[in-house]
């Protein structure tokens, strides 16, 4: 698995890839005109957690799956396919990370990652992710721990709320794995058939693969020294890749807590909307 | 993110050990060392949203794991029914596969949950769905799948005595959660179940038309509506039962799935019997007060922004 790996370096000055209308989109924001895809809401919120919208940051990669072929009567994970989720991931978030080291931010917030497949192009998958760079208005330091500005998917409210808590964002991870599941034998089949029965090799194979998808998660989240997870969509799903091929998929944020903060919260109160 | 990249080496698993477990109703080998290790690692996963977690945070719950329970399961041949025309019968061994397939779901997102130590499991979210995974014929397999977090909760710790606490389920979102206990009120525990029924109607079938007198008369399909009172009658009473046996005062957040549907019920070579079959299928959160403080009257707000 480890043969074939190429791992992005990242460089907070590089600006390949970005076309010239990108690099003056990018000198713009830095003399203060900040660009977002916030709503009113959001910008208000993060202005209130004593932050500053400087533009809007996009990292693209569209990638190449190569083939793995999967054994008829096994369970195992394509590794190939997982790993090109991981990789194209990492070159479109490391291109969004650079972008909005540029501009001097401290993260990223609402970073919507989507990962698109096409009915032209089976072996195609296609990473975006487009978020906004935030800064802290006072110049606190609010960086991950390897120095990168944090990425997160939380929405500005949600940003607003888990800053109230007492916690940061410090980075989104992923944990995905795509697992073929194995048919059963004929001999199996029969001794079964017409019976109640449990399938268990094929619960096995959901339990295997969700393993695997949440091990990486947490790794992911140990690197970043993170005290916790939250925001996490945990999706199953199967690509178009046969009924046979599984995918499980979970992405979310990594937290830590807020040095000095004894995030203390109000209960909140009940409200009833009478509007209809 | 590392130099070696995300961990893709997958260590080889003992599978067959893993299958004997499953077997047994347990969880995999790997699941059960993934949730050993986790406190020794110190970070939670879960599958809370912010506003969730901002919740739990607020109610000293804290998170420890996301956990799930899943279960495949193959539905058997159902035994004809001999019943007479008109008479409604449960089509026990469906029912029963139902049945299974939650409950073997529910005990492994119980046991995920008791080995991270938590005292509950809250923002459960409930999948099931037909898949084709046997292709043996029959009524093909079913898949349940929940998921959600395992919480720990400060001053439910002292229940520690002696045995591991048994965490309890719960089939509810983090804020409705939070609404039952700052009224007093705790969840005890999820009650379940699915119960498909048939009749036997020659005349019922899809698109066929009635002849004659009949089709001319409002008339009820009252062989109809009783199978359906008997699917959901087994349901509810059943429901009942088990709330009464977790010493429960009443059951909230009930989700109802029901199907009715013209079929025709295999009754071996050659031969078959048209019918309906209604499918009634109900689950909640069992709860019992505690305290007595009455729930908080909410303040009244008014949208402004409402069209119309």
């Amino acid at each position: 698995m480890s043969d074939g790996e190429t791992e992005m370096a990242y460089d907070p000055t590089s600006m390949e890839g970005v076309p010239q209308a990108g690099r003056e989109r990018l000198a713009q924001n830095k003399q203060g005109l900040f660009t977002s895809d916030l709503s009113v809401n959001e910008f208000l919120l993060i202005r209130q957690a004593g932050f500053d919208p400087v533009g809007l940051v996009v990292g693209s990669s569209i990638y190449h799956i190569g083939i793995q072929l999967a054994g008829w009567k096994k369970s195992q994970e394509l590794t190939v396919l997982s790993q090109a989720m991981y990789e194209a991931r990492q070159l479109a978030m490391t291109r969004m990370e650079e972008e909005a080291d540029q501009l001097g931010a401290d993260g990223v917030v609402g970073v919507r990652l989507d990962i698109g497949r096409y009915e032209w192009g089976q072996d195609m998958a296609e990473f975006i992710a487009i978020g906004t760079a935030v800064k802290h208005r006072e110049g606190i330091l609010h960086r991950a721990p390897n120095g990168r500005p944090f990425t997160s998917d939380l929405s500005g409210q949600d940003f607003w709320t888990l800053l109230r808590t007492g916690h940061r964002p410090v980075g989104m991870v992923m944990g995905s794995c795509v697992y073929h599941v194995a048919r059963r034998g004929m001999m199996q089949s029969l001794g079964q058939t017409g019976r109640n029965v449990e399938l268990s090799n094929f619960t096995q194979a959901f339990y295997d693969a969700r393993e695997l998808a949440m091990e990486r998660m947490q790794n992911e989240a140990q690197e970043l020294k993170a005290r916790g997870i939250v925001g996490v969509d945990l999706q199953e799903k199967s690509h178009g890749w046969g009924s046979h091929t599984i995918e499980f998929f979970s992405i979310g944020t990594a937290i830590v807590e807020t040095e000095g903060h004894d995030g203390q919260i109000e209960p909140p109160t009940p409200v009833l909307d009478l509007s209809n | 993110m590392s130099d070696e990249n995300p961990n893709l080496t997958e260590e080889p698993g003992d599978e067959s050990g893993s299958i004997s477990q499953l077997e047994a109703g347990g969880i995999t080998l790997e699941a059960a060392r993934r949730l050993r290790e986790l406190g020794e690692r110190g970070a939670f996963s879960s599958d809370l949203s912010v506003a969730d977690f901002a919740l739990c945070h607020q109610l000293g719950l804290k998170p420890l794991s996301q956990v799930m329970g899943t279960s495949v399961y193959q539905i058997g041949y159902q035994a004809p029914l001999w019943g007479a025309e008109g008479e409604m019968s449960e089509l026990s061994t469906i029912s029963a596969a139902w049945n299974q397939a939650r409950d073997r779901s529910f005990a492994r997102l119980a046991q995920e949950a008791q080995s991270v130590g938590a005292s509950a499991v809250v923002g459960v979210s409930v999948g099931s769905s037909v898949g084709d995974w046997a292709q043996t014929g029959g009524y093909g397999a079913v898949q349940y799948l929940v998921t959600g977090t395992a919480v720990s909760r400060s001053g439910a710790g002292d229940r520690r005595d002696g045995a591991q606490p048994r965490p309890v389920l719960t089939e509810l979102s983090v804020a409705d959660y939070a609404k039952l206990i700052a009224a007093g009120i705790e969840p005890v525990g999820i009650v379940a179940w699915t119960s498909v029924f048939f009749v036997s109607l020659a005349y019922i079938r899809s698109g066929q038309t009635l002849f004659g007198g009949a089709a001319y008369q409002n008339f009820e399909y009252r062989e109809v509506t009783e199978c359906f009172y008997g699917a959901r009658e087994r349901v509810t009473a059943e429901l009942g039962r088990q709330a009464q046996a977790l010493g429960a005062s009443g059951i909230v957040g009930v989700r109802i799935h029901h199907t009715t549907r013209p079929e025709s019920l295999n009754m071996g070579p050659g031969a078959a019997r048209q019918g309906v079959v209604a499918s009634f299928s109900a689950i909640g959160t069992a709860v019992a007060e505690k305290g007595r403080s009455a729930p908080a009257a909410p303040q009244m707000t008014m949208d402004m922004m409402a069209s119309s």
